[in-house]
């Protein structure tokens, strides 16, 4: 709860910096605000009352958790994005922008009432929305903004929809009411049917689920690339938490009514993601299917339907933010000196840029789940706590999958050591930061996987 | 204790060597690889043959929630093959030094990290654990293959990385499999895995999971298509890993894991006699690929496979002997195949060509080179009194238990190695000079001190193989009382 105090008074300050004309350290500002905010979330840890304004959020282990990853994923992207916030005139704004988008990833992983999810969910998606566009006089951002603010409302809509459905049925907006309602309810009434699958719609369109997921890749694309980077690691981290949340404590009951859909979506997803991604010529629009289909693993523990998911969940979305952030400070590196991020940009970096190839290459090993790196732990768990209660077919669909995927994240490592190219790509002293806190993680997450996921 | 020093310290000086620069590199990974053959004779020595379990144990928790230990340790059949692994690594590294490579301390590096993936599969008693060395190893050679490699290297090394990994992640599958099938709270030790009371159902179809995941790795006919090109393409000291060591991987994993955990698979079904007929295909199919060949190093790769088919046959025989065999000849193996690679390396450095209709005349200007590659071709063809011949000869023993009619087609492969091995001897060595021959020089001392040890090996193993069988026998015999058990 703290936290999220925290990061509201941060964004605040981030305001007032204009006014105030301090803007020019907001930025550090934001990152030792948001070390503190760390600090103090992990101080909640066990908490014995959780819950807080009458019961809207609560912060229980789970919570925090994602909290916490969420809030480091915010660091590592704040190091690496700092040529985002060179322009002098709008500093402020888009630092204020991303905290706040922060407290609304904060609220969608611990909100205990569906008002406090929306809520969550649109403080989110509207910085986002804006952010996507911040470079005004480039057609492509624009249009990314409008395609992600058109097809984010929509989503929107169709969320709301289902929680009037919901609310409809079982008169209340806290989740353990419906949980209890749920449980209780001897038959499945119209109102559940029809709003289970809108919240389903809804949440999979946030996640870019397939076939939700149209939007993704041209926004991805079109937005500055450390966007790109924030809404594949935060805003999905963030959508899945609270997807997650919602179905297995209000809807645990009623899987009959979902499992069937969310493991088509789940399996499509995963597939399509990944062959799709195959045929892309540019980096960056392949870490965006690429994420597509890391939504379809990570549905697998939405399925999973018990506390070891939400465990798995929590150590997959950590991996996957750490090697994505490395992946585009990578990208973006590359793109501020070549122009572009298509692969043939990134034609004989091997040679001469031993920090950029190794970050690349564990980055990609650890997406690809190749052991021992952190990713592979994270398929491992999530297939595992799916394996408890169900059978092995989605699972075989998800190695194929992954088998699919190697080829595209080795294409890049490949392209690196292609041809003659000597040039030497300069790395700013926080990118090469974040780089080696990635690799660094990367690595002793796989090393001691129980550190993240022993703990509860 | 001994067991985890043999796994740690490649690995620390393997990562060091990323940031040194210069040329201490090389000294800095020859004494850690040298120090890693003084444990691994240490561990030989010290071994207790009367003691059928696993010894030099470490066994401390890993991942608590999920049952997984830091399990090592080594019976007579990893011992045999960690003894292999330390013995090639330096010479292997021997050879690297003599030639200059571009990045030199990541190659020192990946050569290091690959002996540790590789040291790690061999000893590892968690089957969880097993399977992240497996992929452990993988990693470093990919690397290797792809930095160094020959023209076509990218099409190559991914094609054998796509492969290799396809076949491990059904291995995998297999493992959580029967990892879910252990009692509550599960355990994935590899001692838990065989004590399984799998159906016949569920073995026989566990079985081809395993299988598809070891046969691609040894390689097995019909999934050999990546080897050739990998062993071609690849620099020495990397052809010298795949071949000397890595292929021996599959078959420990036969060894280790397929027959133990599933033998019905291979009992009462087809399926064992498909896969041994497919082993016995891959030997003769090999054999005749090798005799077709032009480029030497080429040769030599078809022919490797065609050993390896052997020793995959003689394990899939399912015979006392013939398991015995496997595990002398992958000893025996590993040295000449890394042997007859450094001959033709040298040929290639100073010829500029492996081509063998442009080689001749050899043996005029280099007679020590030439006694010396034809006592390493001998013990390949398995002539008696070198280190081959006791492998091979337990090896078709073996399958002449299981099927007589094999045992006649796998031999055939002895009579095919030694037509083509000589016949590309006679050919590239001996006969008359050609435009090349005068570049060659003979052995240097630095090549001497390579070759002569290995030489020593070939005869020692050749002449007095008991040391070696005194170990792999009580492991063999064990393997079969944990399969009468698990057959069950």
């Amino acid at each position: 709860m703290k936290t999220l105090v925290i990061l509201s008074s941060l964004g605040f300050l981030g305001i007032l910096s204009e006014i105030l004309n301090f803007k020019k350290i907001i930025h550090k500002i934001a990152i030792v605000g948001l070390l503190v905010a760390l600090g103090i979330t992990v101080t909640e840890w066990d908490n014995p009352i959780p819950m807080y304004f009458y019961n809207m959020v609560s912060f229980d282990n789970q919570s925090v958790a994602f909290t916490a990853v969420i809030i480091i994923t915010g660091i590592l992207w704040l190091l690496s994005s700092i040529s985002f916030f060179d322009d002098e005139q709008h500093i402020a704004d888009k630092t204020t922008l991303v905290l706040f988008s922060l407290v609304g990833a904060v609220c969608m992983v611990s909100y205990h009432n569906l008002t406090m999810l929306f809520i969550g969910i649109e403080i989110l998606s509207i910085c986002i929305y804006v952010l996507a566009g911040s470079k005004k006089s480039d057609l492509s951002s624009n249009e990314s903004a409008m395609k992600y603010f058109l097809m984010g409302s929509f989503a929107t809509g169709f969320l709301l929809m289902g929680i009037a459905f919901i609310y409809g049925a079982s008169a209340s907006f806290d989740i353990e009411e419906i949980k209890t309602y749920m449980e209780n309810s001897p038959k499945n009434t119209e109102l559940v049917y029809t709003g289970i699958l809108l919240l389903t719609i809804g949440l999979s369109f946030k996640i870019s689920a397939v076939p939700f997921h149209f939007w993704a890749p041209d926004v991805y694309e079109g937005a500055p690339i450390q966007v790109t980077s924030l809404m594949s690691t935060i805003v999905k981290t963030a959508a899945i938490a609270a997807f997650f949340k919602l179905f297995t404590t209000s809807f645990g009951s009623q899987t009959g009514t979902w499992e069937p859909t969310l493991t088509w979506i789940a399996g499509i997803t995963v597939i399509a993601g990944n062959i799709i991604a195959v045929f892309q010529s540019n980096a960056k629009r392949m870490l965006a299917y690429s994420g597509i289909s890391h939504a379809g693993y990570l549905l697998l523990a939405v399925l999973a339907n018990n506390e070891n998911g939400g465990n798995a969940l929590i150590y997959y979305t950590l991996a996957y933010s750490i090697s994505t952030i490395v992946a585009f400070t990578v990208i973006s590196s590359v793109a501020n000196v070549k122009g572009n991020t298509d692969f043939e940009s990134f034609k004989g970096l091997g040679k001469k840029n031993p920090l950029l190839v190794v970050a690349t290459i564990i980055s990609m090993l650890s997406l690809a789940g190749i052991p021992p790196f952190a990713g592979f732990f994270g398929k491992y768990f999530l297939f595992e706590s799916y394996l408890e209660k169900h059978g092995v077919e989605l699972i075989i669909v998800a190695l194929v999958g992954s088998a699919i995927s190697i080829y595209y994240y080795f294409r890049l490592i490949v392209t690196m050591f292609k041809g003659d190219s000597e040039e030497i790509i300069t790395l700013t002293l926080t990118a090469k930061l974040v780089l080696i806190i990635g690799i660094i993680l990367t690595i002793a997450m796989g090393i001691c996987p129980d550190m993240i996921k022993g703990g509860w | 204790m001994i067991t985890t020093l043999l796994l740690v310290l490649p690995l620390i000086v393997g990562i060091s060597l990323f940031f040194i620069k210069g040329n201490s590199v090389k000294t800095i990974a020859l004494g850690a690889s040298v120090a890693e053959l003084v444990l691994g004779v240490t561990a030989f020595l010290q071994f207790d043959k009367a003691n059928v379990n696993a010894q030099y144990v470490t066994n401390i928790p890993w991942i608590k929630s999920m049952g997984i230990n830091f399990h090592l340790g080594m019976d007579g059949i990893s011992l045999i093959l960690v003894l292999l692994t330390t013995v090639l690594v330096p010479f292997i590294i021997l050879v690297a030094n003599r030639k200059e490579y571009a990045n030199q301390s990541t190659l020192y590096a990946l050569i290091l990290l690959m002996q540790f993936g590789l040291v790690g599969v061999f000893t590892a008693q968690d089957a969880f654990l097993f399977y992240i060395f497996w992929e452990v190893a993988l990693i470093p050679i990919y690397f290797i293959a792809l930095i160094w490699g020959g023209a076509e290297k990218i099409r190559i090394t991914f094609k054998f990385f796509i492969y290799t990994l396809a076949g491990s992640l059904l291995m995998l599958a297999g493992l959580i499999y029967l990892y879910l099938q252990t009692p509550v709270p599960h355990n994935f030790s590899i001692q838990a895995l065989y004590d399984l009371q799998l159906t016949k159902g569920t073995q026989s179809w566990v079985f081809w999971l395993f299988f598809l995941a070891f046969a691609i790795k040894m390689p097995v006919f019909p999934f050999h298509s990546w080897l050739a090109d990998t062993y071609t393409d690849a620099p020495t000291p990397g052809t010298m890993l795949l071949s000397g060591i890595m292929s021996k991987m599959g078959v420990y994993g036969a060894i280790r894991i397929l027959l133990p955990m599933v033998p019905q698979g291979m009992h009462e079904s087809l399926w064992g006699p498909t896969v041994i007929t497919l082993a016995v295909i891959g030997v003769i199919y090999a054999s005749l690929m090798a005799m077709y060949q032009k480029d030497y190093k080429r040769l030599i790769a078809y022919s490797s496979a065609a050993h390896v088919g052997l020793i995959a046959a003689g394990v899939f025989s399912i015979t006392d002997t013939g398991l015995s065999g496997a595990i002398v000849q992958m000893f025996a193996h590993g040295i000449s195949a890394f042997g007859l690679f450094y001959m033709v390396s040298i040929l290639e450095e100073r010829t500029g060509t492996r081509q063998l209709d442009q080689l001749g005349g050899i043996r005029i200007v280099a007679p020590v080179y030439a006694t010396v590659f034809m006592i390493i071709m001998m013990a390949s063809i398995a002539l008696p009194l070198t280190s081959g011949f006791v492998g091979e000869f337990l090896l078709l023993a073996g399958i002449y238990e299981y099927n007589e009619w094999l045992a006649g087609i796998a031999g055939l492969s002895t009579i095919l190695g030694a037509v083509y091995m000589l016949r590309s001897y006679q050919s590239a060595i001996l006969g008359d000079k050609t435009a090349v021959s005068d570049k060659f020089f003979d052995l240097v001392w630095q090549e001497k001190a390579i070759v002569f040890p290995l030489i020593i090996i070939i005869f020692v193993v050749g002449v007095y193989p008991k040391p070696l069988l005194d170990v792999i026998e009580p492991a063999v015999k064990n393997i079969f009382t944990i399969m009468e058990v698990t057959k069950k």
